[in-house]
């Protein structure tokens, strides 16, 4: 399998078979990103398009394609905050995100759907910045590096925010899970 | 150690980046404090609780997410190369299964057209339609059956000889084929001359 610094490479030279390989390798987790970022589904799908349009039009602009998860994030964080600051919506506690997504029932049961349930309430309900460094570490599997280059900051200061983004999320959850122990 | 250090060391070890030496200190702290252990918990469970929903997400995406988003021409027929996915006609994908979800997860698949297969072969025989093996390999018998017959009754018929009928006159047997790909029908008739 050609690693994504190859097929970058490719699709900065003008591959456009390697661009796309590289859309179906990265259009789901670029749209987990946007719905946990904006809790619209809608939105999300939008952002995820809009973001590979960026990509084809600035393929120039890739100066290391070995960085080019971080660098497609980055175009998508982007995106997120620019749509989040026009729309200025926040997603109220009593009312679920719109995630187009029915939990159905598992072998985990009904406490797995429920702690699933107030994740999905709790993670909509933390700042931004606490949302985001939370997301692309707990969802996306990305290394301290890669959210540091995605968030434009350093490697401790993305320790020290995902910390604190587990405090807050603690600090919500806490009375549903010390009630269910 | 405080709660505060510890909770800290906490999000460090789920992370995966907290070393060795530290982590016997924090399971100390843990096994004596109610509050650290209600944090740790609730972090675990987040994070298993993570994992089912990006599982769940990315399958719903399959179905909303457009097969090659709004891209040029050219990338949209790259794209069909690239892993040779049927398109609808709406231009979305269709819910995909588990198996072909998890493929696309690690990569795209193999270009299945653009080998020299049997089916690519036998497409050529065909001249340019498809068709299966054992129709393309006897339509090519026929035709040469044909074209064997047809040389043997020409080379006869130049040579001033051939059958003789009852009343002694030559018989010329003509033989008609009449091709029509990929149906070859050899109508064979004899015309006393």
């Amino acid at each position: 399998m050609r690693t994504d610094a190859d097929l970058a490479g490719a699709f900065k030279d003008g591959d456009d078979r390697a661009f796309a390989i590289l859309y179906d390798r990265y259009k789901r987790s670029l749209y987990v990103f946007a719905l946990k970022m904006l809790s619209e589904a809608d939105a999300a799908n939008d952002i995820v398009q809009d973001v590979f349009l960026r990509v084809y039009e600035k393929r120039r602009q890739l100066d290391y394609p070995e960085r080019f998860r971080s660098w497609v994030f980055a175009i998508a964080r982007n995106r997120c905050l620019s749509h989040l600051r026009q729309s200025r919506k926040r997603v109220p506690l009593d009312e679920a995100p719109d995630e187009a997504i029915t939990v159905a029932a598992s072998a985990d049961g009904i406490e797995a759907e429920e702690d699933l349930r107030l994740i999905r309430l709790a993670l909509a309900e933390l700042k931004i910045e606490y949302r985001e460094v939370l997301v692309l570490r707990e969802y996306q599997d990305l290394s301290y590096r890669e959210i540091a280059e995605i968030t434009e900051t350093t490697e401790s200061a993305v320790k020290s925010k995902i910390f604190k983004a587990r405090r807050a999320l603690h600090e919500t959850l806490k009375p549903a899970f010390a009630g269910r122990r | 150690m405080s709660c505060e250090e510890t909770q800290e060391q906490v999000s460090l070890l789920i992370d995966a980046e907290l070393e060795e030496p530290h982590q016997v200190a924090l399971f100390r702290h843990l096994e004596g404090c109610c509050e650290c252990r209600l944090f740790f918990d609730s972090m675990l469970r987040f994070s298993k609780a993570a994992k089912r929903d990006l599982e769940e997400i990315r399958l719903v995406a399959d179905d909303i997410l457009p097969l090659h988003g709004p891209l040029p021409v050219s990338v949209r027929a790259a794209g069909d190369g690239a892993n040779s996915l049927p398109m609808h006609p709406s231009g979305l994908t269709g819910r995909r299964s588990h198996r072909r979800a998890s493929e696309d997860a690690v990569g795209a698949l193999p270009d299945r057209r653009s080998g020299w297969g049997w089916k690519r072969w036998t497409g050529l025989l065909a001249g340019g339609w498809r068709m299966p093996a054992p129709v393309a390999i006897g339509l090519a018998l026929v035709l040469l059956v044909a074209g064997a017959l047809v040389g043997t009754r020409i080379s006869t018929i130049a040579g001033g000889g051939g059958p003789m009928g009852r009343d002694g006159r030559v018989v010329k047997p003509t033989v008609v084929v009449v091709c029509s790909l990929p149906e070859v029908q050899v109508l064979g008739s004899a015309s006393r001359l």
